[in-house]
Formats: C-alpha cells, structure tokens, sequence
C-alpha cells in the first residue's frame, strides 16, 4: 500500500479528469467505490485519503449515483463546470457507448441458444451480487445501539420489494425517521 | 409518438435520479415498474423479464458504473436518442445538486449536518439494494418458468459475493459458462 498521507492535493486538466475517469471506469467491473480511491489516490495522487473521504461524503449526501457525482464534484473543484463535464464524460458517457454497443452486439446473436442461456445465467448472478452487496452494507448498520436502523430497513426492503411501493413514496415515508434518529443519537 | 416518448422517458428517469438513494442498483425495482411487462399479471411494459434481466447484468459485467443500465433501458425502448436522453435525466439532476452542495461543503460542514444525513439514510439505502434482490429474483425467475437453474446461481453467487467481495467477475463469468454448459 503506498503511503499517501502526505500527497498533497493536486488540480488535473480538463483532459485528465477526462482520461482519469475513464481509467476509473475501465477498470469497475462490478462496482466501482474501491477502483475509484485506488485510481485517484493512489495511482493518480490527486488526493490524500483524508481529502477522498470528504469528497466521497458530499457525493454520498445526494441521491443519485454516487460514483458520477464524485465525478463531478471533483472535475468541478479542479477546473469549474468543464472540468465537471470532462470528468462526467469519462465516468459514464464514454463506458455507456461501450456497453450498447456491446448489447447491439449480442442482440444480433440473441437466437443463438448458447448466447441466451448465457445471458440467462449472468443475469441470475448479477441478482445474487445485488443480495450480497445489500446484505453486506446490512451488516455494517449500527446495530450496537438501537434496533431502528435494522426496523428501518427492513421496513424498506418490505416496501419497495415484496408490496411494490413506490420509490418515491418509501423514500419520503422512511428517510426523515432515519435521519431523526441519526440526529438524536449523534 | 418518438418526441412524447422521449419526454416521458426523461421525466421517468429524472424523478427516479431525486429518489436513488444509493445510486442505480436501488432502482431497479422502480424501472421494473415502469418498462417490465409481466407475463400473466396483465402489466404491459416495452421490455420482457428475460431481456430487463440480462440488461441489469450486462451493465454490472461490462467496465464502468452500474447506473449504465439507465442507458440500455432507455437504448431498448427509443433508440439512440433513448439512451442519451435517459442517462441525462437520471445523472444530471444528481450532478447538479452534487455541484451546488460541494460549492457550499465550506458552510455545510460546520453545521455537521452531512454525516447525520448519510447515516441516516443508511437503513435505507441497504433496504432498497435488497428489494432490487429481490426484484431481480422475481424476475429471473419469470422469464426461465420451472427451472431452479436461475435462482441456484442466484443462490451460490451471493454466498460467493458475501465470501470474498473481490471475486465478483469470476462468479459473473463462471454463472454465463454453467448456464451455457447446462443449457
């Protein structure tokens, strides 16, 4: 593990938000949270951990796609709004052209059985790295000093998967008693 | 017909952004609302189960973030213009309010509001990644009728997942090989 406590913060061109995002990108097969602190702190040395962390924070504090918006955020404060599009265009733009036409692709091969079963078969494992990514952020709730972060999501998961609620509706419904009680207990 | 699709395609995927709370995959249940077409339960949708299935898996298989399933939904269901149009409105909204709270992080820090919110909306970020789970579950099983195939791969990749996180792309592949293999 490099040591990066003492990198000082760096402010990369538009171009290299662009080519750094993109590296980031590249480089998330399933999931990106760990290759993106890899990519910008260690590799790339634009940030200290401490500064990745508070980054990673403002990112998390919007709903929306956490990786894109640190993205964002950071092409923002490096170099303003087109620092913000380089590095939004690196992070899902380009991989986005990437992926369709790679579904154009197999669509085209779609009657081949062979294709479909494997379609089939990464479909029911991409349903089983969603349950354990849910389970494993479940793991990690507070649980030490009160059951309401569990009670709470349990109580989404009862809403948006079995009973079919509404996003909307659960989100409104079950997010400000988190946060009260996030608040008293801080 | 093409332009009002498009529009209800943005306005979907923009009131959709304002409400993922950790990001794309706690969605998944809410674009199965919108675009699925359930067999037998008489909901109507432009994607069939199977197809919807193996979108949320190609964008987890393929480099890059998983938000990029917005745009093979909205590739599926308008074209081109489609995937443009819905990947905008589900990261713009976000990239917006991003722009605006870390220009103000200075003052929003002091006030030491940021950390109450992400914990407090932890519970139910873990609750929608579940219910999209769940949702995918339901849907696999759907489009392959009586096979237990899907939901036995379902089964060993989360416990393969929860075992060792890094090991992702190797149970992606090994799922496609097994389920080639048994057909």
């Amino acid at each position: 593990m490099t040591d990066t406590r003492e990198t000082p913060s760096q402010r990369p061109s538009c171009w290299e938000l662009f080519a750094g995002f993109l590296e980031v990108a590249s480089r998330s097969f399933g999931g990106a949270a760990a290759w993106t602190r890899y990519v910008l702190v260690e590799r790339r040395r634009w940030l200290t951990d401490e500064e990745f962390a508070v980054a990673w924070g403002v990112a998390q504090l919007v709903p929306g796609p956490n990786v894109i918006n640190l993205a964002v955020h950071l092409g923002d404060k490096a170099r303003g709004l087109r620092g913000a599009l380089s590095a939004f265009t690196g992070i899902i733009l380009v991989p986005t052209v990437g992926v369709l036409l790679s579904d154009a692709l197999l669509m085209q091969w779609i009657h081949i059985g062979a294709i479909r079963h494997a379609l089939l078969g990464l479909g029911a494992a991409a349903a089983g790295l969603v349950w354990a990514m849910g389970l494993k952020m479940g793991s990690a709730l507070d649980r030490t000093r009160s059951t309401v972060p569990i009670a709470l999501a349990a109580a989404t998961f009862a809403l948006a998967g079995p009973l079919h609620a509404p996003l909307p509706l659960v989100v409104l419904l079950l997010g400000p008693p988190g946060v009260v009680w996030a608040w008293r207990t801080a | 017909m093409a332009t009002s699709g498009l529009a209800s395609l943005a306005l979907v995927f923009a009131q959709l952004s304002l409400f993922a709370v950790g990001g794309a995959n706690a969605v998944i249940p809410e674009m199965q609302r919108h675009f699925v077409g359930v067999a037998g339960a008489g909901a109507s949708g432009p994607l069939d189960a199977a197809t919807f299935a193996s979108l949320i898996a190609l964008a987890q298989a393929a480099p890059g973030p998983n938000a990029m399933v917005v745009g093979l939904v909205g590739w599926h269901v308008e074209g081109g213009l489609g995937a443009l149009v819905a990947t905008l409105a589900f990261c713009g909204p976000p990239a917006v309010a991003t722009l605006a709270v870390g220009r103000a992080w200075g003052r929003l820090r002091a006030t030491g509001i940021g950390p109450i919110v992400i914990r407090g909306v932890a519970p139910l970020t873990v609750g929608l990644v579940l219910a999209s789970g769940w949702s995918l579950t339901r849907a696999e099983t759907a489009a392959a009728g009586p096979h237990a195939l899907p939901l036995a791969i379902t089964a060993v990749v989360a416990l393969g997942a929860l075992w060792r996180s890094s090991a992702g792309m190797w149970l992606l592949a090994s799922a496609a090989a097994v389920a080639v293999a048994i057909g």
